[in-house]
């Protein structure tokens, strides 16, 4: 008699954050993000998601995460619609449900949304009947980058367990640092999130979470530094100074990262602003796992989608 | 559903008999069981009521001064359809209260009592009203027309409290310290001009210590709480769905950034709702106010920080005052005074039960319990984040001026 092989299900109908994710829930992504990226020349996966539509709905700008989802999307089989904000009834002024419970009558199965509004995501979930994936909420979180994140450093660091990780900057507006702060110490990692102190301000109460307000105390024996964009357009500069004093005592360069581990790479979400956050020799030298970052995240992403779908 | 009736002032006056419920009247320090008996819109002994009046069995019941509600919104301003007079008044009688002190164009014939506030003394005002700080102009005009002068919070108010509940949510943080820098002016002008200053809806820990200090040094100053800052802390707006008094727990994303749990001040810590129960206990707070403020959905049902802030409160605030009251951290007697003749005597209106008074009284039901649905709500608007939530507490009788409001 041959036993089946047992049924693995996904509870989570949605991604909105990372934060009730188990250990056993980030290992299945990560595994079944490395089975997509191996498969992707052989198109392995290419009808998973021949039922789904997805829609992406990206209420701000955003190049690579669009993109990476929409080639996720594809690569899987899904019909992909884009909503272009300026362009639709969003626009003019729709509701955020009204927009979105239009695009499940016309077939949207699965929503990729990104918005400004903290929260949003969480009020789609709960008033629309899709599937919702948070692209990026606000400065709340951004479950799909943790998750890129922390495949790109599982593949450098081979485990995240005992390791040090900082994440250096705005950390206080940063949606991409809190996905980091719940999901990385999850893995084993330890957190350590360093920034001038009005941009770490609260964050001595996120559990397992160090802070640190100098670069030399941020870097001190890290395994890896990821650095967060300064979201000007989110007037985060306000309340840390100015940027050239940002420059001055934060910005990343080959000589500061001798302050970690030898040979810590370094991560940054992007887009980055090579000059600020960290130099443009840095950004494109050996330590830096930037490119390998964009790489993971279609595979993460396919991933996601096929589980929130139902099919992986 | 509301299988109810409501009444109105043009009704015949109130003729009925209570027997055996328990009276709780802080005008006269009772708590007792008896026979409460009204006839012709007033309180009599239970003998003088007619023979052929309705008696109700009031065993297990709570009967207690008509409630009283400064300030809420009947309406909201931006949209009449969220909740109008009639509707908010039928809201106020369905919640026990027979009296609101309301900034409202004032219909003849509602379901409650309505008492005009605003921001000039006039013909049948009770109170002078402000937003956020006052001028010593305002004070003195209230202090030569002997009135209160109620302030109310700012509505710039902030998103959710600074704190860990902020940060987790990426949510804008209203810095605490504001409150009692704003308490502190107005205490500093009742003290300079000698105006009775009311504080509407205090919800720190400080500012309801520096209320307790002044008036200990002889200061004419009030206060009042609103239910949600007494009992839903800021953890609310993560999905959590316990009291104050509860062990917090996991928050419950399916509920996570719920306008309805948007309200200025925004929720308060826990530490911060228990220092404001003890304010209320102590007496330092006179009043627990709803600050009912309906809104219509699609100004609820947006991201939490386009929300039109606020919670539709003049149903649920006996119901959350007595979850207090069995968890043990407010007593019966304080609950009754803090809804009737604190925020009564406030508005110079005498509350009591004593015999020969006019009826103006509520009777409830403190360990029945109900669920919060939009369809056992007598208010258009449906924003609270308690819905869905059963409470103990069951209006059964409202009695205003003499005339029966509400009987379930």
């Amino acid at each position: 008699m041959t036993l089946a092989a047992p049924v693995r299900t996904w509870a989570h109908r949605h991604m909105l954050d990372v934060d009730i994710l188990s250990r056993p829930d980030i290992e299945r992504i990560l595994e079944l993000s490395e089975a997509m990226r191996m498969s992707r020349e052989t198109r392995e996966h290419r009808s998973l998601l021949d039922l789904e539509t997805v829609a992406l709905c990206f209420y701000e700008p955003s190049t690579r995460t669009r993109v990476s989802f929409e080639l996720a999307a594809k690569a899987l089989g899904a019909t992909v619609v884009d909503l272009a904000v300026e362009r639709s009834s969003a626009g003019k002024g729709e509701s955020l449900v009204d927009t979105l419970r239009t695009l499940r009558r016309v077939g949207a199965t699965i929503a990729v949304l990104r918005h400004p509004s903290s929260g949003a995501p969480y009020l789609a979930a709960r008033e629309t009947d899709l599937s919702i994936v948070n692209g990026g909420d606000g400065t709340h979180a951004h479950p799909t980058q943790a998750l890129l994140d922390a495949a790109t450093l599982r593949e450098a660091l081979g485990t995240l367990s005992g390791k040090t990780i900082a994440i250096v900057g705005d950390v206080a507006h940063s949606r991409v640092a809190r996905s980091n702060a719940h999901l990385l110490p999850k893995l084993g990692a330890r957190v350590r999130v360093g920034g001038p102190a009005a941009w770490v301000a609260g964050f001595d109460d996120w559990p397992d979470v160090e802070v640190a307000t100098t670069l030399a105390d941020a870097l001190d024996g890290a395994d890896a530094v990821m650095a967060l964009r300064v979201q000007s357009e989110r007037g985060a500069v306000s309340g840390a100074g100015t940027l050239a004093e940002y420059i001055r005592d934060w910005r990343l360069d080959d000589e500061r990262m001798e302050l970690a581990a030898p040979g810590a790479p370094v991560l940054h979400p992007g887009p980055t602003n090579e000059g600020v956050e960290l130099t443009h020799d840095l950004a494109n030298g050996l330590r830096s796992l930037i490119g390998r970052q964009v790489e993971h995240g279609v595979a993460v992403r396919m991933a996601v989608l096929a589980l929130v779908a139902g099919v992986a | 559903m509301i299988r109810a009736g409501f009444g109105r002032p043009s009704d015949p006056p109130a003729a009925l008999l209570v027997a055996g419920v328990r009276v709780v009247d802080p005008s006269t320090a009772t708590d007792a069981v008896a026979d409460l008996g009204v006839a012709d819109g007033h309180i009599v002994q239970a003998s003088d009521v007619p023979a052929d009046a309705p008696r109700i069995d009031g065993r297990g019941l709570v009967a207690a001064p008509g409630f009283c509600d400064l300030g809420p919104h009947l309406g909201d301003a931006d949209d009449p359809a969220a909740e109008t007079i009639e509707s908010g008044a039928r809201a106020a009688a369905h919640g026990g209260y027979t009296t609101v002190a309301a900034a409202a164009a004032v219909a003849p014939d509602l379901a409650c009592r309505v008492l005009s506030i605003g921001p000039a003394a006039g013909d049948g005002v009770v109170a002078l009203t402000a937003t956020g700080v006052a001028t010593d102009v305002l004070a003195r005009q209230a202090c030569e027309a002997d009135l209160p002068l109620i302030v109310r919070p700012d509505d710039a108010g902030g998103v959710v409290r600074a704190g860990p509940t902020a940060v987790r949510l990426g949510l804008p943080g209203w810095p605490p310290e504001i409150e009692l820098e704003n308490v502190g002016q107005l205490i500093a002008l009742a003290r300079r001009t000698g105006a009775r200053i009311h504080v509407a809806h205090v919800s720190t820990a400080a500012a309801a210590e520096a209320v307790r200090t002044a008036r200990a040094e002889g200061v004419r100053v009030t206060a009042d709480v609103t239910p949600h800052h007494l009992a839903l802390p800021d953890t609310w707006v993560a999905g959590d769905r316990r009291f104050a008094w509860q062990e917090p727990g996991p928050a419950d994303p399916a509920l996570a950034y719920d306008g309805s749990s948007r309200v200025s001040p925004p929720l308060a810590t826990r530490e911060d709702a228990a220092a404001l129960a003890a304010a209320v206990e102590d007496g330092t707070v006179d009043a627990i106010a709803t600050d009912h403020a309906p809104r219509p959905p699609e100004r609820t049902i947006v991201p939490f920080d386009q929300a039109a802030g606020g919670i539709a409160g003049l149903e649920t605030a006996l119901s959350i005052g007595l979850a207090a009251v069995q968890a043990g951290v407010l007593s019966l007697t304080t609950l009754v005074r803090a809804l009737s003749t604190g925020p009564a005597g406030i508005i110079g209106q005498w509350r009591g039960l004593a015999i020969g008074s006019v009826a103006d009284l509520v009777v409830f039901d403190p360990n029945a319990r109900w669920r919060v649905t939009p369809t056992a709500l007598a208010s258009r608007a449906r924003n609270t984040p308690l819905l869905g939530m059963e409470l103990p507490g069951v209006v059964r009788l409202t009695i205003a001026d003499g005339r029966v409001t509400y009987r379930a």
